[in-house]
C-alpha cells in the first residue's frame, strides 16, 4: 500500500492552483454568479435557460486550452499529453474548489468515446472543436419515463432512405444551450432493450427540434426537447447500429474519477465557517454550532477517503464499479447534509434568497438547499447505486 | 512510488500467514476461553513469538524485522478478525514509541527483549481524564509514583511504558511490573480485554524516554492503532453479513435479494471502505513521521462510527442467530466498540475536531 503524492503530482497541483491565481478573476466568478438562472422565476416569466457561457468564462477557457488543461488526459496521437487519471483527479479538485463549472460531458466522455469508437474523420473534425469548446454536446439520455431506468427509453429513430428519422421526446438535456446532441434513440422495437438502442450524434439546429423551458426549484431552468420527424443524415449515426448502450456505458465509465472530489464538500464547510468567523462571531463559541461543524469536518474526510479510493483505483488500471457508486451515494448524501446544515445553523438569515444584499453568501445558502438533492438522483438514483454497490461490489444476488 | 491501495508482496504475505496460523491455532472456542482466562495465552504467545511477529516493527540491529506500521497494520487486521486477544497490540505501541523517541542506550535495551517476546503495557490515562488528561504520576527517574487507569494487559505485562511527569516535563517511563512498588486490580469492559488499575508507589525505573513529543507520539500511534482495529472489526462485520444474507432465506429467496437490505449492506460498506484508506493511511503517513493529533481524531471519529454501524447493521441483518454468544459476530461488536473507545472515545475525538473548527 502506498499512500503518498508523487512529486509530479505535488508540482502539478501547485502549477494549477498557481494558474488559477491568474485567470479565476473576480470578474469571472461575478459572471458565473450572475449567469446562474433562478428555476422558480421561470414562474414569473423568466425565458433564458440553460447554462450560458459569458466571455469571462470563455477567456477562462481558453487559457485552460493554452496550458493545455482541457484534455491534458487525452493520448497524444488526438492533441493531449496522456497525462493519468490523477492528473485529471487534481485539476477537478481545484476547479470544483473555487465551483468553476467545466464541461466533462463534451471533452471527458464524449470526447473520449469518439476517439475509441468514431471514425477517422470523426475524430479529425470534432476533437479540436470538442477541446476548443466550440462544439459542445446536450445529453439526450432521459425521457419522462426513462429516467434511472435509461434501456426503457422510447424515442425511435428510423431509416427512410438515407436518413434518419428521430421521433419522441428528451427531457433535462442541454438541448437549449449545445451545439450538438448525443442521443440515444431506439432503432430496434424488437431487439430486447439493451441491444436495440443506437446513438446520434447532430447539429441542434436541425428542423424539427423543439425545445420548451421547464422551471426547477433549484438554480437552473432546463428543457424538455421535442423530436418531431427530425430528418438527420445516414452518418448521423454514430458507431455501430444498436451498439449504443455500450458506447453510453463507455462514456459513463470514463469519467469516474471525476466524481464528487472532496473539495465540493469541503468548499461548503468552509465557506460556512469563514461566513460565522466574518459575519455570525457569536456563534464561534454555540456548542451545537461546534459540533456539528465537527462532523461537517469529520464527513469531509470520508468524502476524501472514497474520492482518492476511486481516483487510486482508476490510476492502476482497474475498474472501481462499486467504489464509483459508493462516491456518488455518499458524496451527494453528504452534500445535502451540509446544504441542510448551512440553514440550520444560520437560521432565518441563511435562508435569505440573493436579492437580499445582506444575505449571506450572496443567497447561494438556500439556493444550494434548494438543488441538493438533485445529486442524490441524477446520474443513477441512489437506492440503485446502492444496488450496484450490494450487487456488482459485493457480491450480493441480484434477486 | 505511485499510490496504490493493493498490498504488497510482503503485505500479502503477512496477511495469508497470519491467516493460516490463527485458523489453525486460534479458532474461536480458544478465543472464548482466552477471554474468560482473563490474561492472555502463554502457548499463543510463543508462537507468535516464534513466528517473528514481536519483532515485525522492529529493527533489525535490535532484532526485529524493520517492518513499517502499515505491514503491522496488515496483521493487526488478521489478529482483530480472528478476534484474538493478546497483548500484541499494545506490546507494538510501546516498541514503536521507544524506537522513535528512546535514546540508543534504551532502544538497545528495551527492543530486543520486546522482539524476544517480553510484553509491555502503556499506561496514560488518569482516572477518567482520557489521553489528553492532565498526567499527575511523577518520576525522579530512578523510581515512580503515581496511578493508571484501563491499562490493557496491566496485570500481566512485563513491563509497562507509563507517562509520567519529571521536573515537570512529560515522559515515558519503562517500569518492570513485577515488582513491590507496582500493583493492579483488574477491569473488565466490553471487550474483554483484561484490563488494570494500576499503582506506582516508587516503582523501580529502568528507563527514561522524556519529551512531550514521545508522550504525543504514543497518543497519536494510539489511537492509529485503535483506529485500525475499528476498521478491521467492522470489516469483518461486513464480510460475515454479506455471507450470511445470501444464504438465508426467507419468503423464498436469499434475503440479501431484498432492495431494504442491499441498502443496509452498501450503507455500511461506504464507511468500511472509507475507513480502511484512512486507517492505513494514518499508518503511512506516522511511518514517515506526520504525526497529527487532529487529523488523528478525524480518523477515530469515522472508524468509530464505522464499526457501530457495520457490527450492529450487522446483528439486524442476522436476526437472533447473529445474537447468540455461540455465534462469532459478538465478538467483533463488542471489540469495535472497545476499539472506538481506546486512546480516545468519540466524544474526545469528536470534541478535538470541534476545537480546531475556528481558528
Amino acid at each position: 500500500m502506498e499512500f503518498g503524492w508523487t512529486e509530479e503530482h505535488v508540482t502539478f497541483r501547485q502549477q494549477v492552483r498557481d494558474f488559477l491565481d491568474t485567470h479565476a478573476t473576480p470578474a469571472l466568478f461575478a459572471e458565473l454568479y450572475e449567469s446562474e438562472r433562478d428555476g422558480l422565476a421561470r414562474e414569473a416569466g423568466e425565458e433564458e435557460f440553460g447554462h450560458s457561457c459569458g466571455p469571462e468564462l470563455r477567456a477562462f477557457r481558453k487559457a485552460m486550452n493554452e496550458a493545455g488543461y482541457t484534455n491534458m488526459g487525452w493520448p497524444v496521437e488526438y492533441g493531449g499529453q496522456g497525462k493519468d487519471a490523477l492528473h485529471a483527479f487534481i485539476l477537478a479538485e481545484e476547479l470544483w474548489y473555487l465551483g468553476i463549472p467545466q464541461d466533462h460531458l463534451s471533452v471527458g466522455s464524449v470526447g473520449r468515446t469518439i476517439m475509441r469508437f468514431g471514425t477517422e474523420e470523426q475524430k479529425r473534425d470534432w476533437l479540436p472543436q470538442i477541446v476548443s469548446g466550440d462544439m459542445t454536446f446536450a445529453l439526450g439520455y432521459t425521457e419522462p419515463n426513462a429516467g434511472t431506468d435509461l434501456a426503457s427509453l422510447q424515442t425511435r429513430a428510423t431509416r427512410d432512405g438515407d436518413e434518419w428519422v428521430i421521433n419522441g421526446q428528451k427531457i433535462y438535456g442541454g438541448f437549449g444551450s449545445a451545439t450538438h446532441g448525443w442521443l440515444a434513440a431506439r432503432t430496434d422495437p424488437d431487439a430486447p432493450k439493451h441491444q436495440g438502442i443506437s446513438v446520434f450524434i447532430f447539429p441542434t439546429s436541425v428542423p424539427g427540434i423543439t425545445v420548451r423551458p421547464m422551471g426547477t426549484m433549484g438554480r437552473i431552468i432546463t428543457s424538455e426537447t421535442f423530436f418531431d420527424n427530425v430528418r438527420l443524415p445516414a452518418d448521423a449515426l454514430f458507431g455501430e447500429l444498436n451498439r449504443g448502450w455500450y458506447y453510453m456505458s463507455n462514456a459513463l465509465d470514463l469519467e469516474r474519477v471525476m466524481i464528487e472530489p472532496q473539495s465540493l464538500y469541503q468548499r461548503r464547510v468552509d465557506a460556512l465557517v469563514n461566513h460565522i468567523e466574518e459575519h455570525r462571531p457569536e456563534l464561534k463559541d454555540d456548542l451545537v454550532v461546534r459540533t456539528r461543524l465537527a462532523e461537517a469536518t469529520v464527513d469531509s474526510e470520508v468524502s476524501r477517503a472514497l474520492a482518492m479510493t476511486n481516483a487510486i483505483m482508476v490510476q492502476n488500471g482497474i475498474t472501481p464499479t462499486m467504489e464509483g457508486a459508493m462516491v456518488k451515494v455518499w458524496g451527494s448524501e453528504a452534500r445535502y447534509r451540509v446544504d441542510s446544515l448551512a440553514l440550520d445553523l444560520l437560521g432565518p438569515e441563511g435562508a435569505l434568497r440573493r436579492e437580499n444584499e445582506e444575505a449571506p453568501l450572496g443567497g447561494k445558502l438556500e439556493e444550494n438547499y434548494r438543488g441538493s438533492s438533485v445529486h442524490r438522483f441524477a446520474g443513477g438514483t441512489n437506492d440503485v447505486l446502492r444496488r450496484i454497490v450490494a450487487t456488482r461490489g459485493l457480491g450480493l444476488p441480484r434477486g | 512510488m505511485a499510490m496504490d491501495l493493493r498490498l504488497s508482496d510482503l503485505q500479502e504475505l503477512i496477511r495469508d500467514s497470519a491467516d493460516d496460523f490463527l485458523e489453525r491455532e486460534a479458532p474461536a472456542s480458544r478465543m472464548r476461553q482466552i477471554e474468560w482466562a482473563g490474561e492472555p495465552d502463554e502457548e499463543l504467545w510463543s508462537q507468535m513469538v516464534e513466528l517473528g511477529w514481536t519483532g515485525l516493527p522492529i529493527a533489525e540491529e535490535h532484532g526485529g524485522q524493520g517492518a513499517g506500521l502499515v505491514d503491522l497494520g496488515v496483521l493487526i487486521e488478521q489478529l482483530c478478525r480472528h478476534a484474538l486477544l493478546s497483548p500484541y497490540q499494545q506490546t507494538m505501541l510501546a516498541a514503536a514509541a521507544a524506537q522513535r523517541h528512546g535514546d540508543e542506550a534504551l532502544q538497545a535495551s528495551l527492543l530486543p527483549r520486546i522482539a524476544a517476546g517480553a510484553t509491555c503495557a502503556p499506561a496514560l490515562v488518569e482516572g477518567n481524564g482520557g489521553p489528553y488528561g492532565a498526567i499527575a504520576a511523577t518520576t525522579d527517574g530512578a523510581t515512580l509514583s503515581g496511578s493508571k487507569r484501563y491499562v490493557d494487559f496491566g496485570a500481566t505485562s512485563d513491563l509497562h511504558l507509563v507517562a509520567a511527569l519529571r521536573d515537570g516535563e512529560p515522559g515515558l517511563a519503562v517500569v518492570a511490573r513485577d515488582q513491590a512498588g507496582v500493583s493492579s486490580e483488574a477491569l473488565t469492559g466490553i471487550g474483554l480485554t483484561p484490563q488494570a488499575a494500576v499503582t506506582y508507589d516508587g516503582a523501580a525505573v529502568e528507563g527514561w524516554i522524556g519529551g512531550a513529543e514521545a508522550v504525543d507520539y504514543l497518543r497519536v500511534l494510539g489511537s492509529a492503532i485503535a483506529s485500525l482495529e475499528c476498521y478491521a472489526h467492522a470489516q469483518k462485520a461486513l464480510d460475515m453479513t454479506v455471507s450470511y444474507v445470501q444464504v438465508r432465506v426467507a419468503f423464498g429467496r436469499p434475503i440479501g435479494t431484498f432492495e431494504a437490505v442491499q441498502g443496509r449492506v452498501a450503507d455500511a460498506a461506504v464507511g468500511v471502505t472509507a475507513s480502511r484508506f484512512l486507517a492505513y493511511e494514518q499508518l503511512y503517513k506516522l511511518d514517515r513521521g506526520e504525526v497529527d493529533a487532529l487529523h488523528a481524531a478525524k480518523v477515530k471519529s469515522v472508524v468509530a462510527r464505522s464499526v457501530a454501524d457495520a457490527t450492529n447493521w450487522g446483528h439486524v441483518l442476522h436476526g437472533g442467530v447473529g445474537f447468540m454468544a455461540e455465534y462469532d459476530l459478538q465478538f467483533h461488536t463488542r471489540r469495535g466498540k472497545e476499539a472506538a473507545l481506546r486512546w480516545g472515545d468519540p466524544r474526545e475525538s469528536l470534541g478535538a475536531v470541534a476545537a480546531a473548527v475556528f481558528n
